[in-house]
């Protein structure tokens, strides 16, 4: 990990095997995250990007390996605990609950909250980011448009206080425009609300420009690692798909 | 003396009512929880016909099989798309409306039911006493058990288990889903029938309590206790039931009623345990005796053979791919052009909505050629798929295989013409060992067809003995005749998807669709399903795969057409397609 | 057809009073089948365990009746979160499937009917609860009792209860999440298996308070909690929502439909009535016509 200092990472993989039930479908997969950093996670359909999130929150078995949150090994940890110390997944497509309300949706997200000033506050500072939410505020989720329940699910992380997000495939099935925007939107929180993000695209472009490092995931098994511009000079990334 | 032979009436009688449910439940996977109200049926036409119409005893046990056979056949119909549980809920309300028919109608006894059946006899003899009624049932329920048997243990069986694990991948194998749903139905409720008008004149009554839902739930109980799906089980679980009431009633010294309640209770906490510890029932679906001998170092009866059965013949001289020519790499100087076209698809079309998925393709696939099909998500290439095979209809446009119009026609009668296809997901029949998953592929096998395997059991055992060569055949070319005897559920998923391709294979089809073969593939797997993938042309068959790993379909196929946006783009090396920066940034997002 | 028609404002009664009654049930069987995924059977026994806890309470026991109704509730909340505790979830744990919990569902059933049977002597098992200030009312005509009053209240005052409980209060806003998206329920940070308690505990206090209400009225009889699970079933599977009342309404047309028959057959025909229209709706296809009542309901409401 040469262009990676040893300090200043929040989440870390240690050759994780995992899946489900007997069935591992990661293999020995290594990865560091830093704070306040985007690293992406790449790989063709079925190479076990998804699987790999899902481990590292406790929704898929870790049969093997290590998940170090702030260097504490949280490896098959309920997936509770793991948001009470900041790590929040939200999975590919279904990431909010489509028939309650906008303002349910958030406050299920508060749902390990047990301070009440806390989660006004986040409630105020998530409309404040996010105000389109304020206007759907009694709609039922499903409702909203696309990009909109992904800024939803986005909100509900952050009222659950998220600091390490794991994001699965964010801008499946949104429009370009869309997807962009929203890439935009988790590069100003990086900025602002000192996240670190760890997320699985399919779409390489929006990846390269977002993340600062990525890991290219083939059939369970890490093939190639690096900062985009040097990946992108130095291979075909095609090849690795 | 009487005694015990009324018992054994009542073993037999029930004996046969959960055989036929085990051909619903344990084979067909079809929960019924009306069997008794369809033995009602019977009970209640043979004590009508006798009472009010003076019908001889063999007539009328003839005429309420039937009726009962057409109750089944009718309520299958409904049944045929249902789920689980929804099919629950349906037996549910038929057998409560039958019941509470009988209960209601004058003309039927209300809640006392049909009384005063005249004693049956047969050639002039009577059959008033249980020892004369005995040894009469004792021969019809052979014959029951014989046709159970027949049916079961055999081809007929086979798919009628294939369509338990997975009906979606039974038709793709080219079984017709329908006609076996209603086929099953309709037996197992003559058979009911026939046994509900024995009761009835057993008894010389036919009343509610005899058929009512409770009693469907007993049935329920002795098929599952015995053990689903398994030959033997269903008898071992209605005997016990049957016997172990007049057994607690002499050791316990109680009365009838008490000693049957405390037998319910009994059964009930043990379905729960068994539930938890043996969910299989007291004889398992693959049990083996010889096997269970074995195990306990008793001597084998019969011939000395292994306890492992199924050792296969070796490998019949089909090509192996361990030791191949040229390790999965596309023949560099095919000439695509000049090969003939297998598939022609011209102007394909479908739409969901407002969405067109498929956006008028023109694509051809050709002999003996691997033809891989990329695009990036959401480009419909498994909606081309799914059109390709039937499975769902298209908008307009045609398909053509072999020079022939197959448009509109169903998965199962398109894999019979030869284009068959795996799934994405593999779908294999976890249930059942891999020889039988490959051998169900087998096309018209006579022992599958209800007048062929009971007609004609010389032409069934001639062709299974061809199809399980022939399956043993396909099992060796993808390298795993030694796993023939294993449930298909214990292989790792690498090798279920080469079991898929072994299956594919045994179909016969020519044109085989490749679903995704290599993604969730184990990495030290991949090459040898590369390696057998590559090796399909050299067999005469002609490919097209879907694959999202570009890796290994690069490895795989001669020639690619890139999809985007529901049409075909482009067409060439998979090579050549990625040097072009338009397609990459079409793939990859721009 | 004179006669008739002066049968219709009794039978309306009739119908409307078993029809809240079968919402009840209804909504107690599909809170725990939408919530929870377990084809419960076994309400049968919360059933009929809390009519017979009421019964030996006030009658052998002589506990005050009121008391012994609140016990036996308790008692039924209690066997629900059992049989979730003890047998569904080991078996959903072990990789049994809907089948299977539903069989170990039947077995339980089965267990108790029967024990029941041999604890209460097997032909003298009927019990009926008495206590209850029964008196007859005739308002234009139509008779009713103050226990039919009470029970309509109930079942209505605690539909609305539940109502309100889903949708305004923190527990209900988590309940909600659950059914409609269990994993996201996880990833937010919910304990699932704790929702599935309180659902359980909820729906088994609700076929509770009905029981008892049974004993009263009629009697406890050792498988009138299968007939009544049946019907709950019935309801749970043909309401058009999951909202409380949507499946309370459901229950009351229910309830009309098989007491209004009698203007045309006898009483004993009703199950016919019942499960004829259970049979019809699921051999026409459940998502077709479902999707075809709420374009219904959609003109109707719109």
């Amino acid at each position: 990990m040469g262009t990676q200092g040893s300090d200043g990472i929040v989440l870390q993989l240690e050759r994780v095997r995992a899946g489900y039930g007997g069935r591992p479908v990661v293999f020995d997969v290594s990865l560091q995250l830093r704070r306040g950093s985007v690293v992406a996670l790449l790989g063709h359909n079925g190479a076990g990007k998804s699987t790999t999130l899902r481990a590292i929150v406790g929704l898929a078995r870790v049969h093997a390996g290590a998940v170090l949150l702030d260097g504490r090994d949280i490896a098959n940890r309920p997936c509770e605990e793991n948001i009470r110390d900041g790590l929040v997944y939200l999975p590919q497509e279904r990431a909010v609950f489509g028939e309650l309300s906008v303002r349910d949706n958030l406050l299920l997200g508060a749902q390990v909250v047990k301070d009440r000033q806390a989660r006004e506050q986040r409630l105020e500072r998530v409309l404040t980011l996010f105000p389109v939410l304020r206007e759907r505020w009694a709609q039922p989720a499903r409702t909203l448009s696309g990009g909109q329940q992904r800024m939803l699910s986005v909100g509900i992380a952050l009222m659950a206080g998220a600091k390490v997000l794991l994001l699965d495939e964010p801008s499946l099935g949104l429009a370009p425009a869309v997807a962009q925007s929203l890439m935009n939107t988790i590069r100003e929180l990086v900025k602002s609300e000192g996240l670190s993000v760890l997320i699985v695209e399919q779409n390489l472009r929006l990846a390269l420009d977002l993340a600062q490092y990525l890991y290219i995931l083939r059939m369970g098994q890490l093939v190639l690692e690096g900062p985009p511009q040097e990946l992108e000079e130095q291979h075909q990334l095609w090849q690795l798909f | 003396m009487e005694y015990r032979f009324d018992i054994a009436n009542q073993v037999l009688i029930f004996v046969v009512l959960s055989l036929s449910l085990n051909l619903l439940i344990g084979y067909a996977g079809q929960v019924s929880l009306a069997h008794a109200a369809i033995a009602g049926i019977g009970g209640y036409a043979a004590a009508k016909l006798a009472i009010a119409n003076g019908m001889d005893f063999v007539p009328s046990l003839v005429l309420a099989t039937l009726m009962a056979a057409a109750a089944g056949a009718f309520l299958s119909v409904p049944a045929l798309r249902l789920t689980v549980q929804h099919l629950i809920l349906l037996t549910l309300a038929a057998a409560v409306v039958l019941v509470t028919i009988a209960n209601s109608t004058r003309d039927l006894g209300g809640a006392y039911g049909l009384v005063g059946m005249p004693v049956p006899s047969i050639f002039g003899k009577s059959l008033a006493k249980p020892s004369q009624f005995f040894w009469f049932l004792l021969c019809v329920s052979a014959i029951c058990a014989l046709l159970y048997w027949r049916l079961a243990d055999s081809p007929y069986g086979r798919v009628l288990r294939a369509l338990r694990e997975d009906e979606l991948a039974a038709r793709a194998v080219g079984k017709n889903v329908f006609v076996y749903k209603v086929q099953v139905f309709a037996l197992a409720s003559a058979m009911a029938g026939l046994m509900g008008a024995l009761w009835a004149y057993y008894l010389r009554l036919a009343s509610p309590v005899q058929f009512n839902v409770t009693q469907s739930l007993l049935l329920v109980t002795m098929v599952i206790f015995g053990g689903m799906g398994s030959l033997l089980g269903p008898v071992v679980g209605a005997a016990l039931i049957v016997v172990s009431s007049p057994i607690l009633e002499k050791n316990l010294d109680i009365g009838a009623e008490k000693a049957a309640l405390i037998r319910l209770v009994i059964y009930g906490a043990a379905l729960v345990v068994l539930m938890r510890l043996r969910p299989e029932g007291l004889i398992p679906e693959h049990f083996s005796f010889r096997r269970a001998l074995a195990r306990l170092g008793l001597p084998l009866p019969g011939a000395g053979a292994a306890a492992g059965q199924q050792s296969p013949p070796p490998a019949a001289g089909a090509a192996d791919p361990a030791a191949p020519a040229g390790p999965g790499q596309p023949d560099a100087g095919i000439d695509i052009a000049a090969r003939t076209p297998v598939v022609t698809v011209e102007g394909l079309r479908k739409a969901f909505g407002g969405i067109v998925a498929v956006d008028g393709v023109d694509l051809a696939l050709r002999e003996r050629v691997v033809t891989g099909l990329v695009g990036p998500n959401g480009a419909g290439k498994t909606t081309l798929f799914n059109l390709l095979t039937g499975v769902i209809p298209p908008d307009g446009g045609t398909i053509r295989l072999k020079g022939k119009d197959i448009t509109g026609m169903t998965p199962d009668a398109i894999a019979r013409l030869g284009m068959a296809r795996s799934f994405q997901d593999v779908r294999l029949f976890l249930r059942m060992t891999v020889l039988e998953n490959v051998m169900l592929a087998y096309s018209r096998h006579p022992g599958e067809h209800l007048p062929l395997l009971l007609g004609a059991p010389l032409a069934t055992s001639r062709a299974e003995r061809r199809a399980r060569e022939l399956a043993l055949e396909c099992l060796s070319f993808v390298g795993l005749v030694d796993k023939a005897g294993m449930l298909a559920g214990g292989l790792s998923f690498g090798e279920q998807k080469l079991v898929a391709i072994a299956r594919l294979l045994a179909t016969g089809a020519d044109v085989l669709l490749l679903d995704e073969p290599i993604s969730g593939v184990d990495p030290q797997w991949v090459d040898r399903v590369a390696l057998v993938i590559r090796a399909l042309p050299a067999q005469g068959k002609t490919v097209c795969v879907v694959e999202h790993n570009l890796y290994a379909l690069g490895q795989l196929a001669d020639h690619c057409y890139f999809m985007e946006s529901g049409r075909i783009t482009a067409e060439g090396s998979l090579q050549e397609l990625m040097a072009d920066p338009r397609l990459i940034a079409a793939y990859f997002g721009a | 057809m004179d006669f008739r028609g002066e049968l219709f404002p009794q039978l309306f009664t009739n119908g409307v009073i078993n029809g809240s009654w079968y919402g009840v049930l209804g909504l107690g069987f599909a809170l725990i089948l939408t919530v929870t995924g377990r084809f419960h059977l076994a309400y049968a026994v919360t059933y009929t365990l809390a009519a017979y806890v009421a019964v030996a309470l006030s009658q052998d026991v002589g506990i005050p009746l009121g008391i012994a109704f609140f016990l036996a509730v308790v008692v039924a909340s209690l066997s629900g979160v059992m049989t979730e505790g003890v047998v569904y979830r080991p078996l959903a744990a072990g990789g049994g499937g809907l089948l299977g919990i539903f069989i170990a569902s039947l077995g339980l059933t089965i267990v108790a009917e029967n024990l029941i049977r041999l604890t209460w002597g097997a032909g003298s098992a009927s019990r009926s609860l008495v206590g209850f200030p029964l008196r007859p009312f005739t308002v234009l005509g139509v008779t009713f009792t103050s226990l039919d009053m009470a029970a309509v209240f109930t079942a209505w005052f605690l539909v609305l209860a539940l109502a309100f409980f889903l949708s305004y209060t923190p527990w209900g806003r988590i309940v909600n999440a659950v059914r409609v998206n269990p994993e996201m329920a996880r990833v937010v940070g919910i304990n699932t298996e704790r929702v599935h308690w309180l659902v359980f505990a909820i729906g088994s206090a609700l076929a509770g308070v009905f029981a008892v209400y049974a004993a009263m009225r009629f009697a406890a009889v050792p498988d009138m909690g299968l007939q009544q699970t049946l019907i709950a079933f019935v309801v749970a599977f043909m309401a058009l929502g999951t909202r409380p009342v949507s499946v309370a309404l459901t229950g009351l047309a229910l309830g009309l439909v098989e007491s209004l028959s009698g203007l045309f057959l006898s009483a004993q025909w009703a199950p016919v009535v019942v499960f004829g229209v259970l049979f019809v709706y699921l051999a026409l296809r459940p998502v077709q016509l479902r999707l075809a009542l709420r374009q219904v309901q959609r003109l109707v409401t719109a």
